[in-house]
């Protein structure tokens, strides 16, 4: 008797992460369990919905297993914001060993519905932008950059550009056509969305830690978990946790080279704002966590506690701040 | 039981409720629920559907299809395809075979705001047959050429078989539009071409002279009819290479369309009021069939069916063209029993990923789906004039009351002819489809 | 005279449904046009002042949810949704009759089926807090909104599929 796993998400299976990580994963999986578990994959979103929709096919078995961001549902997961709050993680597997202790502490009862394989981060976040693009500060006047998760929409606002929505796929095209002057990803999402043949102009910042970065979850639905076997629930026990969420970390990270070198390639201005200017950033980047703290208290949440454990587990991992 | 065999058995079970006249939405839905379920569990299927219809609806890039269908509406209620016709007529209308030459021209032009065959179709009839009737063109060239001519409804951009694709293949639909533009010019120089041969060995089906208009018709009928091209213009160039995205073309369309009608008074709040029933109701048929359809592609992946099918094809020991050809000769026969959006939306899940596997001309994936999306639009374009179901054919029928149908059929059949040419044109030339993809986006 | 009455009857109701289904289409029409509207606004904005209407890619796939929904009723009502009836061109009317029946029958089940599964979505979604981007607009309100739309479809369909009214009395559009 074999038992099938599904697994759906919403990038193409030549992306990095479903490339790199998912599919090895399930083909660990599949070997460790000596042919009883059998692993389909459905990339690109083919099990229907949309990608904010991910956690509830979780969730509700229509997915057994689904890798997502709880950032795609605003305001439903506010624990796990506190790890896309500005300048507070780093590179990825440094902030995804981190994720998984605070996940441990933190995050098991926003996650109770489902069971959670691994949690990670993806890398360093960076702004990609027409033109000169953003050389100090004052550059993001006037500016309208698409930012991925509400958070970060709040951060682009505070530095005086103008946050536009807009789904990832349409974001080349608005791109080319000006309806917006840059977006802010990390180097990885670069490649497939073509982001360095774009914009002329990308802007990183100094130290270990980032502008930005985004949680990601690789969750399994409860009830096909507890259905399996003593000895079935020990193979994917052994594929869950710390080192898991390493490996995801370590992919994404390998993911942004290649966004970066394509960049280099087409000699496009690749600007790293120095430690001076960086720390004016982080200044300008303070009310939007005094605001993410106030919209915690709101929740019932010490979101400055929060805080303070997600700095004390990135010193832990990535050393101190500098 | 394997999900082969339950996916056999749903899509024969669809194939039923279709023939018994079950709205093709409806039927699709039932087959992929039912198939769904059996494969995954009903209780898996009650959870999809709790944000089927959030997902289906709710989408950026689908909204452009009410707003495209409302500008046309537009457009229609404030007779702009009259002052199109004037225009081409005034221009043209004097050669052998002029007035249906300007009426080719005219569909063409109400084509490039108007997203559909059936609207272009019914639209320039109305404005064209009479004229024809009254110059003594026989019913068979008149009633050929609008079925036709309308067929430029979805050749042009705005289309909506080309949006809906663009959804489906998830493809951008700026480039698809920019794609299809050789394709529809070609279209409408072939079927002119068409036009002069046929009257070359029949000429009796025309009026051997008629009368040039005069400078001042020529001005007057020109001065009317360009802010209708400079809406199209402001549109296109908006979308191809300046400022906006589609979504926001098709408004700024509308919402000028709407403003040239209030200007010239040729709308009222009542008559704009009225424009909306039919945008509503095409958009809701659209709709309700990508409710279905979304429904069936999922129990189709739960199935693995299409991946299996696309190594199969892959497998086969045949030239990729002959695998693409294969295709489009099953869209035309499939196009006669089964409507153009429903054939494109039941089989793409398992047409795509085989074209997009096969090497064809060492086109990258991106290159594949949009020439192989101009193709399928092409297909569908003939499906629309060719016998025995016609769709475009059945508009001209049900306006030009006294022609019968097999008369619209004859007067078709220079423009059938033309059309075999123009897919193997395309088929054998992807340039002609790619060229103009690469100067935008 | 009980035949007789039936018909009125019959006619009454369908009047009802249909001036029903005008005016939800009429709403969904305002909103498309107002969708429209919203978007030229916003390039006129980004264009002159860099300052484009916050959240309209958000609002454009709200409204436009919401509108699509209030179209399904006119549609079904008008007899607008596609069939394929060249297997059944030499039935009789009666037979024709009842398949139509039938077929609104399954578009009855399909819009019950999708509008109460929507509602318990709309539930869940609400309890889970999931609000849009950059407005924070809840997402459960944007459920909500479409629920009408789905429910009048489904009656017309059902009354319809009961034989209550006719299913293939087309409107024209003049
Ligand atoms: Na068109
Ligand atoms: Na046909």
């Amino acid at each position: 008797q074999t038992v099938t796993l599904r697994i759906h998400q919403f990038l193409p299976a030549q992306a990095p992460v479903p490339r790199n990580f998912i599919a090895p994963w399930a083909k660990k999986v599949e070997e460790e369990s000596k042919g009883q578990i059998k692993v389909e994959l459905y990339p690109s979103m083919q099990l229907g919905g949309t990608p904010p929709q991910l956690f509830d096919q979780a969730r509700d078995g229509i997915a057994d297993i689904v890798w997502t961001l709880p950032g795609y549902t605003a305001g439903r997961f506010p624990r796990t914001e506190a790890f896309d709050l500005p300048f507070i993680a780093g590179n990825a597997e440094q902030s995804s060993q981190a994720a998984w202790e605070y996940y441990e502490k933190h995050l098991k009862d926003e996650f109770k519905d489902v069971k959670i394989i691994a949690v990670h981060t993806h890398g360093p976040g960076l702004l990609h932008v027409k033109g000169n693009g953003v050389q100090k500060l004052e550059d993001m006047k006037g500016l309208k950059l698409r930012g991925p998760t509400r958070v970060v929409n709040q951060l682009i606002s505070a530095l005086g550009a103008t946050p536009v929505g807009m789904p990832v796929p349409a974001m080349p095209d608005a791109l080319s056509k000006g309806v917006i002057d840059g977006t802010v990803v990390p180097w990885e999402v670069t490649t497939p969305l073509r982001v360095a043949e774009l914009v002329q102009t990308h802007t990183q910042f100094s130290g270990n830690r980032s502008l930005y970065v985004t949680f990601f979850i690789f969750a399994m639905n409860k009830a096909k978990y507890d259905s399996l076997s003593p000895e079935l629930k020990k193979v994917i026990d052994n594929n869950s946790g710390a080192a898991t969420s390493k490996w995801v970390g370590q992919v994404m990270d390998q993911g942004d080279a290649p966004g970066l070198k394509f960049a280099q390639d087409r000699k496009n201005n690749i600007v790293t704002l120095d430690a001076k200017e960086t720390q004016r950033w982080k200044e300008a980047a303070k009310p939007v966590i005094a605001a993410w703290v106030a919209d915690m208290k709101g929740k019932g949440i010490d979101g400055e506690a929060l805080i303070k454990d997600v700095e004390a587990l990135m010193i832990k991992y990535a050393g101190a701040v500098k | 039981m394997s999900k082969v065999e339950i996916i056999s058995i749903v899509s024969t079970g669809m194939m039923v409720l279709i023939a018994l006249r079950v709205p093709l939405g409806a039927s699709m839905f039932i087959a992929g629920a039912v198939g769904y379920a059996w494969i995954v569990g009903q209780g898996a299927l009650l959870n999809y559907l709790k944000g089927l219809f959030w997902a289906r609806f709710s989408v950026y890039d689908l909204s452009v299809i009410p707003l495209f269908l409302l500008m046309g509406q537009f457009a229609s209620v404030a007779g702009f395809s009259r002052s199109l016709f004037r225009a081409a007529n005034a221009w043209i209308g004097w050669v052998k075979g002029g007035v249906a030459h300007a009426a080719i021209i005219a569909c063409a032009c109400f084509g490039a705001i108007s997203g559909s065959s059936v609207a272009t179709a019914a639209t320039m009839s109305q404005v064209v047959l009479p004229e024809m009737k009254r110059l003594n063109y026989s019913d068979r060239l008149a009633t050929g050429t609008l079925a036709a001519g309308g067929t430029l409804g979805i050749l042009l951009p705005p289309s909506f078989i080309l949006i809906i694709y663009s959804f489906l293949a998830e493809q951008s639909i700026i480039k698809l539009f920019a794609a299809a533009v050789v394709p529809a010019v070609l279209a409408m120089i072939l079927y002119m071409a068409s036009i002069s041969i046929y009257l070359w060995l029949w000429p009796e089906h025309a009026p051997e002279k008629t009368v040039r208009a005069s400078r001042k018709e020529i001005v007057e009928a020109t001065l009317e009819a360009w802010p209708i091209a400079a809406i199209f213009l402001i549109m296109f160039t908006g979308i191809y290479s300046g400022w906006f995205t589609a979504t926001e073309g098709a408004a700024v369309g509308a919402s000028s369309t709407l403003l040239l009608a209030i200007l010239r008074r040729k709308i009222t709040f009542k008559s704009a009021l009225s424009a909306f029933l039919p945008a509503a109701q095409a958009s809701a048929m659209i709709y309700t069939m990508l409710l279905g359809a979304a429904m069936m592609n999922t129990a189709l992946a739960v199935s693995q069916v299409p991946a299996d099918l696309s190594a199969w094809a892959n497998s086969l020991p045949y030239h990729p063209l002959v695998i693409v050809g294969g295709f489009l000769i099953l869209f035309v026969f499939l196009s006669c029993v089964l409507d153009e959006l429903a054939m494109m939306l039941l089989l793409l899940p398992v047409v795509l990923p085989t074209i997009i596997g096969l090497d064809l001309f060492g086109l990258t994936a991106e290159y594949k789906a949009i020439w192989f999306g101009i193709l399928m639009l092409v297909v569908v374009s003939v499906g629309l004039i060719a016998p025995p179901v016609g769709l475009t054919v059945y508009v001209v029928a049900n306006i030009a009351k006294n022609v019968p149908i097999g008369e619209i059929y004859r007067g078709i059949m220079p423009f059938l002819l033309s059309d075999i040419v123009r897919v193997l044109l395309l088929l054998f030339f992807p340039i002609l489809t790619l060229y103009l993809v690469r100067f935008v986006g | 005279m009980a035949e007789e009455q039936r018909t009125v009857a019959r006619g009454r109701l369908h009047e009802a449904l249909h001036k029903l289904a005008v005016w939800f289409a009429y709403a969904g029409g305002a909103i498309v046009a107002a969708i429209g509207i919203m978007s030229a606004i916003s390039i006129i904005g980004r264009t002159l002042w860099a300052k484009p209407i916050t959240g309209d890619f958000e609002l454009v796939e709200i409204g436009i949810a919401v509108a699509g929904s209030l179209f399904l009723a006119y549609c079904q009502i008008t007899a607008g949704n596609i069939v394929v009836d060249i297997f059944t061109i030499r039935a009789s009317d009666r037979a024709k009759a009842a398949m139509d029946c039938f077929g609104a029958l399954l578009m009855a089940g399909m819009f019950i089926l999708v509008g109460w599964r929507c509602a318990v979505g709309m539930t869940e979604i609400r309890h889970s807090g999931e609000t849009s981007m950059l407005m924070g607009f809840p997402i459960w309100i944007g459920y909500v909104c479409v629920l009408p739309g789905i429910a009048l479809a489904a009656v017309t369909a059902l009354a319809q599929g009961l034989g209550l009214i006719g299913v293939s009395e087309r409107v024209s559009h003049e």
